[in-house]
């Protein structure tokens, strides 16, 4: 019937194009919005992961008390002092307890492809007039590569800098701003007893997070440890396994026999990935709202063309064609509607995709791509050459049940 | 051979009886007209006779066949390859050629293309040779009815039906209808049951059946 339902569609071209632009509209919607959502998501968790490792060990938050605070005196010393009043409140940096079990462990564990240790502060930064406080994250930088993706974000110098040790920084270019200064110029930390310690600022880095590029400064591990008087020290590890989807259930594992904080990516960022639960239903939602709406033209362009066809359904049925060729030929019809829409959605989508990355990557330089996955290609054409043949079921039934002589008598 | 036992139609409620008891046999090969006046029954009988409707009571036999007691794909095939109709009102499928809409009967089966060389043929007897391609819009009403019979024709049928094909034509191209129906049926032997409430196109029917108010009046056949 293939043959009669192109016929059709031919002999009423303004319906038939209405419909196909429908279709191809909300396939597109759908194509792009999915991949912009899609897409962005992907880009932050991609920054999460890439930022914090699959799995993040960090020492649990300890409440102080006298006896977990007892080793900072000498221990010969140990009855000589009393405590006027308790001390009290949380530590300052949580450590984790023995890091050395952890490198041993991970060194061989076979889940693992790579872990990078670091240690970071809290330090008061100046310069010139400016005073304030930053994250000092002082790192393994040869490691930290191999684990982050932290040197993709250095606009200025290199990581590898760093490796030396010493007094130098890689600063967040907000926080490199505020101060104003330069790579190549110096800014003071101020140390332990109040001393200021120069350090030469040899690189910078723009990751598009607030957060951190206000914030942070790297420096080698060595150093960090070194200004705040803990060396050997370690606050996180950062581990990077072979499958990043195995990152929850070895988080799960390793924090059981653990009493270090153990967390995957995702643990991690419950709150971001409650967002995403959001966006689905949105999208979901919208969706359905496109669907309904295809569906329904559909369905009354095949209901008034079914009804316009009344008369040829009684000489197709007087000339030997049976009611389900009637379905078939109606059918046809917005199975094709639906196909070619879907098509023609699926190129426009991919279109809009495409120019809509483009342009953000002009005007604001985001590294955020549209997901432009087939699966999502393939759950477009799916869905309206889906709807198209559910919505088209209804009147084409209705035709296959008209007998010859119901429609001859009417008139 | 069309065999009517003890026919009888209804309607509605209240029902009204349209045909009341008729019994008759129309022979293989006899070119039979139905006339009577306008509401008399013609057309319900025509239906009746050409399996398109069912009876409330009696039979109606095609061959033996009887339409009432066939499934919908016994039904359609026997519609398919025995029966040609011609309506008042041609009944062409707008958006297909004339060559196409001779063709249709044969489509259903997949067959078009082997009835291609007979469908042009038919077309060239009713005289639209040179009109193959075009769409019923493009045709008069009279050369419509020709394809119309064409169509009616091409799977060499047993039976033709036609409920008023004359109808809505004028005196010169409904004698060209009326003159192509008998020559059919000269050529193939076809069967044909005209239904007309105009005794003229009656009259050139071999036998004439006479309806009045759902009975048949009378029945003559040329001697
Ligand atoms: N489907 C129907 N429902 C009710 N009455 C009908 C129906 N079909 C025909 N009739 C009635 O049957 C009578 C005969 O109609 P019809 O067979 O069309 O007559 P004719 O073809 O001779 O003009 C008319 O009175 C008509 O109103
Ligand atoms: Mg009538």
């Amino acid at each position: 019937m293939i043959f009669l339902a192109l016929r059709h569609l031919l002999s009423r071209k303004k319906q038939s194009l209405l419909i196909l632009i429908g279709i191809a509209l909300g396939t597109s919607i759908f194509i792009f919005l999915t991949g912009l959502q899609l897409g962005f998501r992907a880009y932050m968790i991609r920054q999460l992961i890439e930022n914090d490792g699959h799995v993040k060990i960090t020492g649990r938050d300890e409440t102080i008390s006298p006896k977990n605070i007892e080793n900072i005196f000498d221990p010969k010393q140990k009855n000589n002092y009393l405590w006027v009043t308790n001390p009290a409140g949380k530590r300052n940096e949580s450590r984790i307890a023995s890091p050395f079990d952890w490198f041993t462990f991970l060194s061989q564990n076979s889940d693992v492809s790579g872990f990078s240790e670091l240690y970071q502060t809290q330090v008061l930064i100046r310069r010139a007039g400016v005073k304030r406080t930053a994250q000092l994250v002082g790192i393994y930088p040869q490691r930290h590569r191999m684990v982050t993706q932290l040197e993709s974000f250095i606009t200025e110098g290199k990581l590898a800098d760093l490796s030396g040790g010493g007094p130098l920084v890689i600063g967040g270019a907000e926080l490199l701003d505020e101060l104003g200064v330069a790579v190549g110029e110096s800014i003071f930390i101020v140390g332990l007893s109040g001393e200021m310690l120069p350090h030469r600022v040899v690189g910078r880095f723009s990751m598009g997070a607030r957060g951190i590029d206000n914030n942070v400064l790297y420096t080698h591990i060595s150093q960090a440890s070194n200004i705040a008087g803990a060396q050997g020290q370690v606050s996180q590890i950062i581990v990077r396994l072979f499958d990043v989807d195995q990152a929850r259930p070895i988080a799960d594992q390793w924090s059981q026999w653990s009493v270090d904080k153990v967390e995957s990516w995702d643990q991690a960022n419950a709150q971001f990935l409650e967002v995403t639960v959001i966006q689905d239903l949105t999208r979901n939602f919208i969706t359905v709202g496109i669907v309904l709406v295809a569906s329904f033209g559909i369905y009354n362009v095949l209901s008034i063309i079914v009804n316009q066809k009344r008369r040829e359904i009684a000489i197709l049925r007087s000339l030997g064609y049976q009611s389900r060729q009637i379905l078939e030929l109606f059918l046809t019809q917005g199975l094709v509607l639906g196909f070619i829409g879907a098509v023609l959605g699926v190129v426009l989508g991919y279109l809009i995709s495409y120019f809509t990355m483009n342009y953000l990557h002009s005007i604001a330089k985001s590294q955020v791509q549209i997901e432009i996955d087939p699966m999502i290609y393939l759950q477009g054409i799916l869905m309206a050459v889906g709807s198209s043949l559910l919505a088209g079921y209804i009147p084409a039934r209705a035709a296959s049940q008209m007998t010859p002589i119901d429609i001859i008598r009417e008139e | 051979m069309i065999k009517v036992n003890s026919l009888i139609k209804s309607f509605g409620h209240p029902e009204t009886r349209v045909l009341k008891n008729l019994s008759f046999e129309i022979p293989q090969g006899q070119f039979v007209s139905i006339w009577g006046r306008s509401g008399s029954g013609k057309t319900t009988l025509l239906y009746l006779l050409s399996t398109l409707d069912k009876p409330t009571s009696g039979s109606v036999t095609l061959n033996n066949n009887n339409p009432a007691l066939m499934n919908e794909k016994q039904l359609h095939d026997f519609r398919n390859l025995n029966i040609g109709f011609i309506f008042q009102f041609h009944y062409l499928l707008p958006e297909l050629s004339a060559l196409e809409n001779v063709l249709l009967p044969a489509r259903r089966n997949n067959l078009h293309k082997d009835y291609e060389p007979r469908a042009i043929e038919l077309l060239n007897e009713v005289g639209l040779g040179e009109k193959t391609s075009r769409l019923p819009s493009q045709l008069s009403g009279g050369e419509q009815q020709r394809v119309a019979i064409a169509r009616s024709l091409i799977m060499k049928p047993k039976f033709i039906f036609a409920d008023e094909p004359t109808g809505s034509l004028d005196t010169q191209n409904g004698q060209k209808v009326m003159e192509l129906l008998l020559k059919a049926h000269n050529e193939y032997k076809t069967t044909v049951v005209l239904v007309t409430h105009e005794k003229e196109y009656a009259q050139q029917a071999e036998r004439r059946i006479f309806l009045v108010d759902g009975i048949i009046e009378s029945d003559e056949t040329k001697g």
